[in-house]
């Protein structure tokens, strides 16, 4: 009864009073997303053969997800350009997760604890708290970017339209056959968001929040230019998923690997909280 | 006025994540010279295994000027993760060290307290200079132990023009013509366009702090901020004019993607500088303290 007053609690503080963020979150997907229709009409006078069929909200979605290609900065010739809108879409959602549970610890929390004597409903609410606010933010901007495209006329659809991959410059010799669907690829943005969220939680435990946000922030910028495994958001590209190509990184395993990552932060995250100093938090 | 900047400059001196944060960025500078330096000694083992002439001179071309300082240091790294984490990161770090000093400043009361004594005018601008110099310094110094420490292990061989491809310095990369004459020069400015770049953004921070009311959001929202815009202004102009626009990418000393334009940068830089300054010169100078 006591774990779900402080669910309660952390819901209706956390998500309905933040309800500002996600209105947020969802504007500017909107917009991110509606410069995918400048390209649209430029593509309609030069390349009309691309538009033969109408665009989908996949098409919309996938300018965000679609990150940059394996091996891009080994290729000779060609220089590293970073994917600016899904680095804003990931630092984005990670700051919307960030303030929340220690401010909230440094002011009422600290009240609650005591109270409620058990850090383990607290630090469990929390958990749960990064995964609701996670969910809902991404949803917020899924939201915005399907708006977006549904104003402009794209099929509500998530199949992504074959001229995508060359405008995305993410084509190759081994695409995987048509239709390509992103659902899977959205279910394993979110799982690693959330995972990318309790490591952050639990790296502020550690270190000052803004530290946590700056090494999440870090790994997963670090994993645009390595290709390699260990670094999961090479599972958030669509540019590198097995959706799109043959070989190519399996949402599925996205999505196994951060349930690995997130039961790891939690425990951790358990464990330095069940002696954390809350009479400092925040310094 | 004197007084209050070497004051500030204690205080900056003493600020425990202005320290944090140089210290990191000199270790991250200082293993990604080990790097190349370690891969050079390897490249130079091998050299000296190859049969040379009565000079001592290689007797197979090996293209020895594409191994060179202005192609190892940060800067001028052409590949590798260090210089894409190191740039892309720069408007965040910037941000760390003295910028939310103000924003605790302002909401302890402890801003009032020299306002009294010295005045708001003197007060925030050198607050300002102050932030400004914290970007700069917390840049520029990791930055020169970096080429310092790569300038001692690897030769700095001249650059040839028809090897730009390892150096990925082209005809339209901003100053492009000066690196295949002077290339020190050129590398100059670019350490100091940096800092200068570093000090201009760490000031947008200081400007957020008299708007924003939390410490994570005025360091944060600039930098997610200018990701956005960097994305977006990429975006408007693409099929128009085939430029690189955004900041960072901008003030690498490699081209990356689209040909570059200075003025686009100054442009860049002037805009920034002047609404931060008037922000915090107009604005700081009429809230009330109270």
């Amino acid at each position: 009864m006591m774990f779900y007053k402080f669910l309660r609690f952390d819901f209706k503080n956390g998500i309905l009073h933040q309800w500002k963020t996600f209105a947020c979150t969802g504007v500017l997907f909107f917009l991110g997303a509606a410069l995918h229709c400048l390209t649209l009409r430029v593509l309609s006078i030069t390349r009309p053969e691309y538009l033969q069929t109408p665009p989908t909200v996949g098409d919309y979605m996938i300018t965000v997800f679609a990150g940059v290609r394996a091996h891009a900065a080994q290729e000779m010739g060609s220089s590293f350009e970073m994917p600016f809108l899904w680095l804003f879409y990931l630092c984005w959602i990670l700051f919307t997760v960030l303030r929340y549970p220690l401010e909230e610890l440094a002011g009422v929390g600290k009240h609650l604890l005591v109270l409620s004597r058990s850090r383990t409903h607290w630090w469990c609410s929390k958990c749960i708290w990064v995964c609701a606010s996670t969910t809902f933010t991404f949803a917020a901007a899924l939201l915005g970017m399907a708006l977006c495209g549904v104003c402009f006329g794209a099929r509500p659809s998530l199949q992504v339209s074959g001229y995508i991959p060359t405008l995305l410059n993410f084509t190759s010799e081994h695409m995987a056959p048509e239709p390509w669907d992103i659902s899977l690829l959205l279910l394993a943005n979110l799982a690693l968001l959330i995972a990318a969220g309790l490591v952050q939680l639990t790296l502020s435990l550690y270190i000052k929040q803004l530290y946590s946000y700056l090494f999440v922030v870090g790994y997963l910028l670090a994993g645009t230019y390595l290709p390699n495994k260990p670094l999961l958001s090479s599972y958030m590209m669509g540019a590198r998923s097995s959706i799109f190509l043959q070989p190519g990184n399996d949402p599925l395993v996205g999505i196994a690997a951060a349930l690995w990552l997130g039961c790891i932060s939690v425990a951790i995250g358990w464990y330095r909280f069940s002696y954390y100093d809350i009479l400092d938090v925040l310094n | 006025m004197c007084g209050l900047l070497r004051y500030e400059f204690c205080r900056l001196l003493r600020e425990r994540s202005f320290r944090f944060m140089f210290g990191i960025l000199l270790a991250f500078c200082v293993i990604s010279a080990l790097l190349p330096i370690v891969q050079y000694e390897r490249m130079a083992a091998v050299w000296r295994e190859l049969p040379h002439d009565a000079d001592g001179n290689l007797l197979n071309n090996l293209s020895l000027t594409t191994y060179s300082l202005y192609n190892s240091w940060l800067g001028g790294l052409p590949t590798g993760v260090a210089p894409v984490i190191f740039y892309n990161l720069l408007p965040l770090v910037v941000a760390i060290p003295y910028a939310s000093s103000a924003f605790e400043d302002l909401h302890s009361g402890y801003a009032n307290v020299l306002i009294a004594q010295c005045g708001r005018r003197k007060y925030y601008l050198c607050r300002y200079v102050a932030v400004f110099v914290s970007g700069a310094v917390v840049i520029l110094v990791p930055l020169l132990v970096n080429y310092a420490l790569v300038a001692c292990f690897i030769p700095a061989r001249m650059p040839d023009s028809t090897e730009n491809l390892y150096f990925q310095v082209y005809y339209d990369t901003l100053w492009g013509t000066l690196f295949y004459l002077k290339p020190w020069l050129y590398d100059i400015l670019y350490l100091l366009l940096n800092a200068l770049f570093a000090g201009v953004w760490a000031t947008v921070p200081l400007a957020c702090s008299l708007f924003l009311d939390s410490k994570l959001a005025i360091t944060i929202v600039p930098f997610v901020g200018l990701t956005y815009l960097s994305y977006a202004a990429k975006q408007a102009l693409v099929y128009r004019v085939w430029l690189t626009v955004a900041p960072v990418e901008l003030i690498r000393p490699i081209s990356v993607g689209d040909a570059e334009n200075g003025w686009v940068l100054l442009a860049e830089l002037v805009f920034t500088f002047a609404v931060t300054f008037s922000v915090v010169m107009v604005k700081g100078c009429r809230d009330d303290v109270l």
